[in-house]
């Protein structure tokens, strides 16, 4: 079984926490985290503010890499 | 991928047991409400049909349809008894 891409993500943000909710709630691979808002974090029961603005940074950093991969 | 069980549509006696084992329960009421109320009728679900039931979350819509889908493969491939 390779490790969820997710877990891997949310580890390197230190909030590997919140995996098992992302997933549960269909937040499974990282095209569909790229979309993630704040009604995304309240569903998974991401509430501390500092880990709403850490993760809404990743996600930034995930539509970028996407820019730069298409440019 | 296989990290849901081998359910097929028959596997599931109520709309409400199925959105319960994946986890998406609280979505039981609209569906009903909406004359999704069994099984047959789920499997006909479009993706515009959950954004009009307000399902917005892309991370539940991907849930619901892709469990719809594998109980729709299921059934092709035979493997649940009609």
């Amino acid at each position: 079984m390779c490790t969820n891409i997710v877990y891997e993500w949310l580890k390197a943000l230190q909030l590997s926490q919140y995996a098992e909710s992302f997933v549960d709630n269909g937040y499974d691979d990282l095209e569909v985290c790229k979309q993630i808002g704040d009604p995304d974090l309240d569903a998974i029961g991401v509430l501390a503010p500092q880990h709403r603005r850490r993760i809404h940074d990743a996600v930034r950093r995930l539509r970028e890499q996407d820019a730069n991969a298409a440019g | 991928l296989a990290e849901h069980g081998p359910l097929g549509t028959g596997a599931y006696r109520s709309v409400g047991e199925w959105l319960e084992a994946i986890k998406m329960g609280r979505y039981t009421e609209i569906f009903m409400e909406n004359g999704y109320s069994s099984m047959d009728a789920v499997a006909q679900v479009t993706l515009e049909d959950l954004r009009r039931l307000g399902v917005t979350l892309v991370g539940h819509q991907k849930k619901i349809m892709n469990s719809l889908q594998e109980m729709k493969v299921q059934l092709v491939n035979g493997m649940v008894p009609l």
